[in-house]
Formats: structure tokens, C-alpha cells, sequence
């Protein structure tokens, strides 16, 4: 036995996939390992559950609150300020923030930005990231080695390049404008194919066009088949006509691209294109619909976000029209989370909706709690 | 209170297209729907790990805020060394040291719980025993020194790789595996005693 490896080094040599035919041949080893792995196996098992989804949701808040300097309003959240400025400070003091495993590498790409432009440098080779977040900027590629990147990101579009030279714009965050002077250039936005852009090529977003305005007296039709599928356990009902937007704003635009890509089960693109319409007029005439259809295309993607959605919209919109659905679509997904008691709640609220399709699934609802 | 939740939440609709990379630099300029996405994709395993360390369930909440409103603060430091799924576990794992002295006499009150449990008749049924060994083998890592519990928790619990570790903590590999040797011992050794 006295070949055995000790069990350090049994350890490591099982991870770099090198021990199996001593553990083979190694009964006392391989009884060894195999308690270790159990032992693992029951910790992995050991954990506790999250808490509530309510609770998180409050801490979520709490943490964006705090990163836009407003107050702070979770139950002791002064005293997690104090911890995270004592631990601050006493790391800073005691010499024992992370320290510096390598000396920063170096970057590949040189930057030169045009006036006023506004733009983060957030990381260094291997994967070397630009924030761009407002005017342009001239960027020079040296060739990348194998496994490294280099992108330019904004909210709404990556650009991601392979050693090149090209000038990049963007305006409130978002792409404006991809100028390539030499190289190739990879522009992927958010909600459009990815393109390949060569020496002397140009990528802008496509414009709004005012030539499709839809007339103020004509609705966007009702859901033509196939309208999209309803969540689990709910009937599918017809989409109602939405009210048109009085003129192609940014946000009708967005209403409208969002509208189309539910059409299609594009339920993704569906969703991010209802937050935008909230985002860029939240109390104008289509932010109610879009804050209603927004958990409808999150939930259909089958997203986890739906839930947190449905609750921020029935907090902000509850004489809504839509309530009653809203409730039971959100006790369905409550129930599939295992939240009984906020189902069950939800369930009671969906009772009083209008259709009696709502009425159904929220009675259903309670039956699978097994409420009467 | 929910008028300033609502336009935070909706972003998240964008956000949710960008890599972690890119919602990390986001983050980096304050942008708070970034963080919240962050938030979105990584709080479980951020109190997975807290729960793991043995924290209370407030100090459970407040290491994972305080890791959040630190992820923000430092983003710009990081260098793409590793995920940003460890470089976040990274950020915690500093933080959890001081949480968790705050929160030690909640934790001595936890461990006499569990020694009284364990001083219950086993002959309750299989199922019991087993939470029993489950509740064991987490008093086991609760109880082990700070840097060797960590490390098990991010190679063995969360299976990050060993290069990855070893940079967030700052240590050469070699320390990391004799840490994580000296964990799996222990831990090892709970559970046989619970078996026999």
C-alpha cells in the first residue's frame, strides 16, 4: 500500500482525471473516496431554502435604491451600510482586498474618443469590454490572440470585432452608428440578425417608418390566428384591440414592434419591446396595455422574471381591465413556484374578473390548491 | 415605494439580452437596471453561499445586499480573470468574514439548536435520520475554519474550477487543494460518525 497517494493527492489526481486505475485496483482508496464523495454529495444536499420571493423582491429594491442614492428601506439596511463601510475600510487598512494575482494586462485596442463622448473601459484582455454609453469613439484592434474578444456594448447592441480599426457612435446608450475603416466588425442588436460589416462598410438603425403610421381612426387588429398561446392552465382567449397610438412616438413604435414579434411567438423580443414602451412614456396612454403584455410575453418565453412583472403591474394598475387575468395568470405561476399562500390570493382576485374564461382558471387555480 | 420599483423592473426587459460581462460593465457606470439584471441572475447563488457559511437569515440578507451594493461599487475593477459568476462569489466570500462575526451569537444559538436536535431519539422513522445527517454535515461546515470552508463551499459545493478559486481568494493552487483536502476530511468525518 505503500504506493497509495496520500489523499491530497488522491484528491487532485482524481480532479485532473488521473487516479481511476489506482482507484481501481485500491480498495482502501476507493473506500476512501467514495465517503468523500458522499460526504460532498449530502453537503450539496444540505442547504437551505431562499426565502420568499416577497423578500427578495424587497431586498432587490432595496439594493437599486441605494446604487441611485435614494434611501435605503429595507429592515436593517443601515446597519448592512455600516458593515459593507467597516469591511470597506478595514480591508483598505488591513491590506486585504484581493490582491493583484497578475500585473494588468495589456489591452489591445487603442481608443480615441471623439468630443464629449462619454464611455468606460471595463475590462482588459482576454475579453477587453467598452461601455459605450453616449457620442463616438475611434477604435484601433491589434489581431486578437485564440480565445480573446474584444466588444463595444451599449444597452441595446454588442459589437464585437477581430482586429480592425472602425468608429462606433451611440446616443443615450443606445447603437447609433458603425463606421468600419479596415477589418471585420460583428454587429449583433438587440431584436435585428447579427451582421458582418467589411472594410468601408456602415451599420445604423433601421429609422422609424412614418410612412406606416397607422391612421388614429384604425386600431392595430385584434390577434390574428395564430395568436399566441396562453399560458398553462388558462384558456386562450382572443387579444383585444389595443387603442392606436395618436402618432409614430418612439414608444408607439416600440408598442408596435412589440405587437408584431408576439404575433410571430417572438415572445423575447415581445417583452423587451413592451418595457421599452413603458420605459419611454410610463404614464402615456399605452403604458398600462404594455405593462399588462409585458408579463404575458415574459411569461411565455417562460422567463422567471413574469412573476415579479404580473405583481409590479397589479401594484401600479389595479383597476386595470386586465387585473383579474393578470391575478390568475400570476397564481398559475405562484402555484408552478410552490408560493401557495400568494396564489391562493391571487386566485380570490381573479374570481372577479369580467370574462368568466378568468373566473374559470382562477376557480381551477384554487381547486389545485385544494381551496375551496 | 413602488413607483420607484416599477421603471427599475422594466429595463430589466433589455438587460436581459446582454451577456454578464457586458451587464457588469454596465454596472460599472451606474446603471442600475444592469445591477438589478446581475441581481436577477445571481442572488441564489450568492445566498446559497451565505446559508452555507452558517449566516442567520438577516445576515443572510445582508451579506447578499451588502455583495450587491459592493458588485456595483467595484465593477470597474473587474479584469475577466474568471467569470463574473466567481468574481461575484469573490466579492461575498470578502464580505462573509466580517457578516459573519456580526452574526456569531446567532450562530452559537444555531449550533446549541442542532446539538439538541442531534440529542433526539433516532428511531423516528428513516426520514428524520436523514434530515438529521443532512443537518449534521451542515453544522460540520458551518464549524470549519474560515478559508478552508470556503474553499469547499466554491470547489466542492458550487464546483467551481480550482485556477478560478485560487485567483478569487488570492492563494497559489497548491494552498487551495491543501484547504480543500482538510475540509473534505472533516466533513467526511461528520458523516461517518452520524453513521455509526
Amino acid at each position: 500500500m505503500s504506493a497509495c497517494p496520500s489523499e491530497l493527492e488522491l484528491g487532485r489526481a482524481v480532479s485532473d482525471g488521473a487516479a481511476p486505475e489506482h482507484l481501481a485496483a485500491c480498495a482502501s482508496c476507493r473506500a476512501t473516496w467514495d465517503d468523500t464523495l458522499r460526504a460532498i454529495e449530502l453537503a450539496r444536499r444540505a442547504t437551505r431554502p431562499l426565502p420568499p420571493a416577497a423578500q427578495r423582491e424587497e431586498l432587490r429594491t432595496a439594493i437599486l435604491a441605494s446604487s441611485r442614492g435614494a434611501p435605503v428601506v429595507r429592515r436593517r439596511a443601515a446597519v448592512v451600510g455600516c458593515v459593507a463601510l467597516a469591511a470597506a475600510g478595514a480591508a483598505l487598512y488591513l491590506g486585504l482586498r484581493p490582491r493583484p494575482i497578475a500585473p494588468p494586462p495589456a489591452r489591445h485596442a487603442t481608443i480615441v474618443p471623439h468630443a464629449g463622448a462619454q464611455f468606460s473601459a471595463a475590462s482588459d484582455r482576454p475579453d477587453e469590454l467598452v461601455y459605450l454609453v453616449d457620442g463616438g469613439i475611434d477604435v484601433a484592434v491589434t489581431p486578437l490572440e485564440p480565445g480573446e474578444r474584444f466588444r463595444v456594448v451599449t444597452v441595446d447592441a454588442e459589437v464585437e470585432v477581430h482586429g480592425t480599426a472602425f468608429e462606433v457612435t451611440a446616443h443615450d446608450r443606445r447603437l447609433a452608428s458603425v463606421r468600419v475603416h479596415h477589418g471585420t466588425v460583428e454587429v449583433r442588436a438587440l431584436g435585428g440578425p447579427a451582421r458582418l460589416l467589411h472594410a468601408g462598410d456602415a451599420w445604423a438603425p433601421p429609422p422609424v417608418n412614418t410612412a406606416l403610421a397607422v391612421p388614429p381612426s384604425a386600431p392595430p387588429p385584434p390577434a390574428p390566428a395564430p395568436a399566441p398561446a396562453a399560458p398553462r392552465h388558462i384558456a386562450a382567449q382572443p387579444l383585444q384591440p389595443h387603442p392606436p397610438p395618436p402618432a409614430r412616438s418612439p414608444q408607439a413604435v416600440a408598442y408596435d414592434d412589440a405587437w408584431t414579434a408576439l404575433r410571430a411567438n417572438d415572445f423575447t423580443t415581445a417583452s423587451a419591446a413592451f418595457a421599452r414602451t413603458t420605459l419611454l412614456d410610463p404614464d402615456g396612454p399605452l403604458a398600462e396595455d404594455a405593462s399588462y403584455w409585458y408579463p404575458v410575453a415574459l411569461a411565455r418565453a417562460k422567463r422567471g422574471e413574469a412573476a415579479g412583472a404580473f405583481r409590479d403591474f397589479l401594484d401600479r394598475y389595479p383597476r386595470s381591465p386586465h387585473a383579474g387575468e393578470a391575478s390568475a395568470m400570476l397564481g398559475w405561476l405562484l402555484v408552478d413556484a410552490g408560493e401557495r399562500a400568494e396564489a391562493e390570493r391571487r386566485f380570490r382576485a381573479g374570481l372577479d374578473a369580467a370574462s368568466e374564461q378568468v373566473r374559470a382558471s382562477a376557480r381551477a387555480g384554487l381547486a389545485a390548491l385544494g381551496v375551496r | 415605494m413602488s413607483a420607484k420599483l416599477v421603471p427599475l423592473r422594466r429595463l430589466a426587459g433589455e438587460t436581459a439580452e446582454l451577456s454578464d460581462e457586458a451587464l457588469l460593465a454596465a454596472c460599472a457606470t451606474g446603471d442600475a437596471a444592469a445591477l438589478g439584471a446581475l441581481f436577477d441572475r445571481f442572488h441564489e447563488v450568492v445566498y446559497r453561499f451565505a446559508g452555507r457559511v452558517a449566516l442567520g437569515d438577516d445576515a443572510r440578507d445582508d451579506l447578499v445586499q451588502a455583495t450587491f451594493v459592493e458588485v456595483q461599487r467595484t465593477a470597474a475593477k473587474f479584469r475577466g480573470l474568471s467569470s463574473v459568476r466567481t468574481w461575484i462569489l469573490g466579492v461575498t466570500v470578502n464580505l462573509a468574514r466580517h457578516v459573519r462575526r456580526s452574526d456569531q451569537r446567532r450562530r452559537q444559538r444555531e449550533a446549541r439548536f442542532v446539538a439538541h436536535v442531534e440529542a433526539a431519539p433516532v428511531d423516528v422513522g428513516a426520514e428524520v435520520d436523514q434530515r438529521m445527517l443532512l443537518a449534521r454535515v451542515e453544522q460540520a461546515i458551518a464549524e470549519l475554519p474560515h478559508d478552508p470552508q470556503v474553499t469547499f463551499i466554491l470547489c466542492d459545493l458550487e464546483r467551481l474550477p480550482v485556477p478560478e478559486v485560487a485567483r478569487v481568494l488570492g492563494v497559489p493552487e497548491g494552498t487551495v487543494w491543501r484547504r480543500l483536502h482538510d475540509a473534505r476530511k472533516i466533513v467526511r468525518a461528520s458523516v461517518q460518525r452520524r453513521l455509526r
